[in-house]
This record gives C-alpha cells, structure tokens and sequence, in this order.
C-alpha cells in the first residue's frame, strides 16, 4: 500500500506535468490547472474544486423537490432532477476518466513503470488510484451524493418515496462504474486515434460534441427543469440507467430498463477489461504498418509521395497535417467556427428578411459577420501549440518570426473559408441577393485572416528565445485570453453602436458600410501588429 | 581552400558558468573536424552558435564568411545541423517530414534520389508509419535522410553517431565522407572514439571551454606518446587514474 501509494503520487506529477506540456492547462482536470505538475499532488486539490461544483449543481437539482410549487408529482420532480444529475455525473466521469488514459497512452507512461519490478496487481491498483485520488475521478461521486441527502429529507417529510433516493444512488454507482468502463476504452485508443484518419475524425466530433455540451449545458438544463411543468413521455422509463428511477411509474418500465442496464454495463466491462490490458501494456498490439502489409499480400504496400513546395504553402500544409492528426486541437479550432455560427442561425432566420423588422434582422446581420470574420482568426495560437516539441525544429530553420507570424495566420484560411462561405450563402438566401451574399463572404474571407495576422504576430512575440526553453506553457494563455477579450469588446461594441446608427439611415447599404469600415480596422490592426510586433530576426 | 566555419576568439558566459573561453579555430572545406569532449565541454555551444541559436558574449562566428550575428538566417540556410536530441515532427510520416524539410530548404529533388536514400537508410519498410513510432535510430536516420537531400556545405552535426547501429554509422561515415570530398565542410562531435579517429582529418579537443589540444589523430598520439586516441583524450581532460581504484572500492 505504502508502495502504490507513492507510485501514484509520482505518476500524479508525471501525467500531470506531461499533460500541461502537451495541452497546457486544458489538458488538465479542473483542480490540477494551478499544479502543473509543478507542485505535490494532493487529494483534496485534485478533487476539490470540482467536488464543489459538481455538489452546487447536485444541491440545485436536489432542492426542488423540497421546494414543490403547486400540485406537481414530487416524485416525478425528484426523478427528472436525479436523472439531470445522472446525465452531468457520466459526462463529466467519462472526460475525466478519457483524458487521463488518453495522456497515460499517448506520453507512454507505462514505460516508466513496465521496466520496474512490479506485480501487475499493483500496476493496476496504481492506475486506478493515480485516476481516483489525484485526477479528480473521486469527484463525480459529489453529482449525486448531496442530491440524494437531500432526497432522503424530503422522504422524511413524505415529499418523496423513500426507495427513490435509494435508487439514486445505486442508479449513481452504476452510471460511475459504465462511465469510467466508457472513458478507459475510449482513452485507450489514443495512439491508434493518430493514425487512423476515420478514428480521427470520430474523436474529433466527440470533442467537438464535448465542447458543445459544456457550452450548452445551461441551455440543455434549463430546458429540462422547465420541461417538468409538461406530461412526462413514457419512453423516458425505456432509457437505460435513468429509466429505473422511473420505475415508481411502472414495473414494466423497471424491468425493461434494468436488463438493458445490467446488458449495457457488461458490454461496457468487458470492453474495459480487455482495452485496459492494452493501457498496461499486457497486450502488445500489432503495428499498423505490419497489419496491412498482411492483409494485402503480393501488392506494393506504400508508392512514395514527393513534391518540394513554396515554403509558405509548405508550412501550412504541415500545419494542416498536424492539426488533422490531433483531433482534440482540430476541435478546438473547429468548435470556434461551427459552434457560434449554429448559435446565430436561429435568429438570423427568425429576424432577418425582407418580411421581417429590417433593423433588429440588420444588427444581427452585422454582429454575425463580425463574429465569424473575428473568431477563426482568434485560434491562431492553436497552430504554435499543434507543433508540440517539434517546434524547437522551427529555430534550426531559416524563417523569420514574421514570417512565421503570416504563415500561421495564413493557415487559418481554409477554416474561415469555411464560415464565410457558409455566412454568404445563408445571407444571400435570407436577403434573396446574391451579389449581397458574395461581397460579405469576399469581406468576411478577407478581414479573418488579417485578424488572425494580429492574434500570431501577439503570439510569436511570446515564443522563447532559446529552443530548449519551448514548452506550450511559454505561451501565455491568460495574456493572451486578455489581449482576445479587449479586442472583441472593442470591436463588437464598435459594431453595434455603427448598426443602430447606420441602419435607420442607409438600410441595406449599411451592412456593406459596416463591413467594409471592419474590414479597414482588421487591415489595420493586422498589418499594424504584424509590422511592429514580430521582429524580423530568426525564430 | 577557403574556410566554411570559422570561429574568432568567442567568449561565452551563462551565469556564473564561464562556458567557452578565448574559442578560434576554422573548419576549412573539404575538411572533417572532429570536436572531442567531455559532457559540459561547450560542444553544443558551439554548434548552436553556429545557427546564431547562441550568441557570443565576445568573439565572432562566420559560416561561409557570413557572420552569424548579422545574418542568421542565412547562416541557418547554409548550415546542415543534427541536433543532439532527437527533435522532429512526431506526427509525420517519414516522407512528409522530408518533404517539408526540402521545401523550407528549397532543395530541387527528384523522387529516385528521395528513394534511394530512404533504401540507403533501410527506411523502406517504416513509410507508413509515423515518426513518433520508430525508434531512436531510425528517427536519426530521418534526420540524416532529410539532411543527405539537401546536401549542405556546411555540416554541423552533434552526436551523429548516437544510436546507429554499426552498418548504419558506416552508411553515415561514407556520406560524410564523400560529400565534404566533393563540396563541404564538416564540424562534428562524438564521444564514440575510433569512429572519431576513422573520420576526422582534425581532431580538437574542449575542455572547460577552452580548446586544449589540436591535431591530426596521428600527430596528437605522436605528441602524447600513447597508442590510442582515447588515451590522448583522457589525459587531455584530466583524468585520473585514481578513479578507478575508487570504483573498486565501491563494492568492498
């Protein structure tokens, strides 16, 4: 014990340490961002943080009952918030418990251990409690504790059944149990993610699909805490886990979602048990290379693929490359460019138009070009961070800082492409004008990249000057996060104030006058930055 | 035969740490200069002041008569460098790595070369893998895979010879070997001694960051009075027969 517990305070700080290296601190869990693997690891940092949120949000739900307006079912109120709980519970257990085993593969941190003289009983302990104690896995046990406390008060006062709270809390270790079976075989594919463009691209949705749920996580809450005031649908009792809590309903509803559970889980263990031999390193998995020289016999396996390019064509290709082997960095970048465009759909279409109020249709218009000519640009500094150790090579190479700073906002392109398009097709379709829709993705395609030339030239600034002294970490992120949030306010409070001046007075005019003076503002505060910042002198 | 490295009096002080001392020598094409020395010597120091990576306190750095403080980039242009760590894009596959280091060089390659050295180098069999999945030795095959395309005048390579198997070092040796015959210069370090005496033309020896000996292989053990190159060393940088004795006494 004394042994397991000093290896898992060791692998804490070598996880922690190679995961803030790797992503800075968004690789992290909540309660380790201030650590870094620089200082000790402890329980309470590691868990605390998060146990705090995860119990506010647990006590939120878990009040309602207690608080019962009118003639609601309590019963039915106390399921609808468990099951709130349960949903953020198994998030929350599945990225924590993904991230860890994903950064323990892809760093091979079992190579520190597999040359040690350990049983692989303690191996596996080792793991498991470097993931509970020092990696917030303890925490999402606080998603439905405090939920289920107050459950029981409310049984005492016969608000309640009593065997509601009890369900709560085996429905709770069940869903602890499937999720963190989920997140190792999830995190267990990490190196085969790298090379494998379909397995890519799946984990880049699922971060992308991660990302979106925390941003949308008040909206899908809110949602479902306003949904109680309508009929519950009966097939909520056919979902597995949850549907059990439903089962004071129905017994049907018990026993239909109890054997899809009991199914669920052992799928879930048995996919766990066996990728976690291949976490420990007990399974040693073929290369990829071998396998298709096998499955394709007597053909020539790899014809090579050469073309020298022009050095900036070049350098964006790698970073493309890079980015598209990295799908949590690939996601990062996309979800600044999908997510705020799906946000301003609605309300493009549903106040945009010729048949609707011109002037709030016009505003929004113009907000949402701006966003979407501003923000790709902003994601710059992923394309440092994507060169991972790799980027102290850029300082044996003949390129210049500002160069580097235009290639990398130049990479940017093929993304705000992407928006701008989608921008301009969906405006000229609600403004019936393809000309209108033209000029903006021309202006929106034109302005990203120059904003993007600002945030690089800022972020180059920031490179270290000696190579051994690159990690991501030497890149500021809180500067940065500052320098990001004054230019958005400055531009989109100038934007707005421009719209409900302007429209009253040139109408349709005033969208391509607004653009047109944020397309002069980012031409100047690009070239500005990328002229005065960057100094012309060797990576 | 002009001189494609040459060094001027550098002074180099980190911290308290006075790295390099009162530093002049040249490399001259055509010639391989092996730079022998204990770890903490300088060696690296020196290399990277070659790229303008480190900047003299004193003294001048000129690689092909360009000084390196002026012009570092085109000093970097000129200058093939192997680092000591292995440094590469781990997420590239072996010949988009050496795509993308031909087109930063602007090297005009065609594809039989680019495939006669990736057989040269045995890296045939490892083209769909990416480079953070070969081994240390293949990954420095990469490296002098990317570095053999370009053909550089100036060569600067710190411990070339780390984790290459025997056939492999002799691959590398001949290279070097025939490319500096034709065209360049060669500065190289490497604490493997009889390859140090099999390739250098000159052998220099740091310590303490100051070069203390100088010579043909053959002269330096003609002025030691001693039959190998690493006894020339071992003498050169102060070790003490004492040591072993301690050794010994470890275990007793």
């Amino acid at each position: 014990m004394q042994l397991e517990r000093k290896l898992a305070r060791i692998l804490a700080k070598e996880i922690a340490y190679r995961s803030y290296r790797r992503y800075g601190t968004q690789g992290l869990p909540l309660g380790k961002m201030s650590q870094a693997g620089r200082r000790e690891p402890s329980i309470l940092r590691s868990n605390g943080l998060m146990a705090i949120i995860m119990s506010f949000w647990s006590i939120f739900m878990g009040v309602l009952p207690l608080l019962r307006a009118g003639d609601l079912d309590s019963n039915l109120l106390f399921v609808i918030s468990s099951s709130v709980m349960l949903f953020f519970e198994a998030i929350m257990t599945i990225t924590i418990v993904t991230s860890f085993t994903s950064v323990f593969m892809s760093e091979q941190v079992m190579d520190l251990l597999s040359t040690l003289p350990l049983t692989e009983r303690v191996i596996f302990r080792t793991y498991f409690r470097t993931l509970l104690l020092y990696w917030g896995g303890l925490a999402p046990v606080f998603a439905f504790i405090p939920g289920a406390i107050l459950g029981f008060v409310a049984a005492s006062r016969g608000l309640v059944m009593l065997f509601l709270p009890i369900l709560l809390i085996v429905v709770g270790l069940l869903i602890l149990i499937f999720s963190y079976s989920l997140g190792i075989a999830l995190g267990s594919y990490a190196r085969k993610v790298k090379r494998r463009a379909f397995l890519r691209a799946l984990s880049t949705m699922g971060w992308l699909a991660t990302f979106a749920f925390f941003y949308s996580w008040n909206y899908i809450s809110g949602y479902i805490v306003r949904s109680i005031n309508t009929e519950v649908v009966l097939w909520a009792s056919l979902i597995p886990f949850i549907g059990m809590l439903f089962s004071f309903k129905s017994n049907i509803a018990l026993l239909t979602s109890t054997i899809e559970t009991v199914i669920i889980l052992v799928i879930a263990l048995r996919w766990a048990s066996l990728r976690l031999k291949v976490v420990m390193g007990l399974i040693e998995l073929a290369p990829i290379a071998s396998i298709r020289v096998s499955a394709r016999e007597g053909v020539e396996v790899k014809t090579l693929k050469f073309k020298v390019k022009p050095v900036p064509l070049q350098l964006i290709i790698k970073d493309l490359v890079l980015l598209g082997r990295e799908p949590r960095r690939l996601a990062s970048i996309l979800y600044f460019i999908i997510i705020p465009f799906f946000m301003l759909l609605p309300s493009l279409i549903m106040k945009s138009g010729p048949d609707s109020d011109f002037f709030a249709g016009g505003v929004i218009t113009i907000l949402s070009m701006v966003m979407l000519s501003t923000l790709p640009g902003a994601t710059v500094d992923i394309l440092y961070y994507v060169e991972g150790k790799a980027a102290e090579a850029l300082y044996y190479m003949p390129i210049s800082r500002r160069n580097l700073a235009l290639y990398k906002a130049a990479a940017v392109v093929p993304f705000s492409a992407l928006s701008s398009l989608a921008l301009g097709i969906m405006l000229a379709y609600i403004y019936g004008s393809a000309l209108l829709g033209i000029l903006i993705f021309l202006m929106t395609l034109i302005s990203s990249p120059l904003m993007a030339l600002l945030f690089s030239s800022i972020t180059v600034r920031m490179l270290p000057e000696s190579p051994s002294a690159w990690s991501e970490a030497s890149i500021s992120r809180g500067a940065l996060a500052i320098i990001k949030i004054v230019v958005f306010i400055g531009i989109f409070s100038s934007a707005t104030i421009a719209s409900i001046i302007l429209i009253p007075l040139l109408g349709e005019l005033a969208l391509l006058v607004i653009l047109l003076a944020y397309l002069a503002v980012a031409s100047v505060l690009g070239l500005l930055a990328y002229f005065n910042i960057p100094k012309n002198k060797p990576v | 035969m002009g001189s494609v490295i040459r060094f001027e009096d550098v002074w180099k002080q980190f911290g308290n740490l006075m790295v390099l001392k009162e530093v002049s020598f040249s490399v001259n094409n055509g010639e391989i200069v092996v730079l022998l020395g204990p770890n903490g010597s300088g060696k690296s120091t020196l290399f990277k002041m070659t790229l303008g990576l480190v900047k003299p306190d004193s003294g001048r750095v000129f690689v092909e008569d360009i000084d390196v403080l002026l012009n570092p980039i085109e000093a970097r242009r000129r200058v093939g460098y192997m680092p000591e760590d292995l440094i590469v894009y781990e997420s590239l596959k072996i010949n988009e790595y050496l795509e993308f280091i031909s087109s930063i060089y602007g090297v005009q390659v065609d594809i039989d070369m680019v495939e006669k050295v990736i057989d040269l180098l045995g890296l045939q069999e490892h083209l769909g893998k990416l480079i953070g999945e070969l081994s240390h030795g293949t990954k420095r095959k990469v490296l002098l895979a990317a570095l053999m395309l370009r053909e550089p005048k100036v060569l600067v390579l710190d411990e070339v010879f780390s984790g290459l198997d025997p056939s492999s070092a002799r691959i590398v040796k001949t290279w070097i070997r025939e490319l500096v015959k034709r065209r360049a210069g060669a500065l190289i370090s490497t604490h493997i001694l009889p390859i140090a005496e099999a390739i250098a033309d000159r052998v220099l020896i740091i310590h303490q960051g100051r070069i203390v000996s100088e010579g043909k292989p053959s002269e330096l053990k003609e002025i030691f009075r001693v039959k190998e190159l690493e006894d020339v060393f071992l003498q050169v940088t102060g070790y003490s027969s004492e040591i072993e004795g301690i050794i010994k006494a470890l275990y007793e």
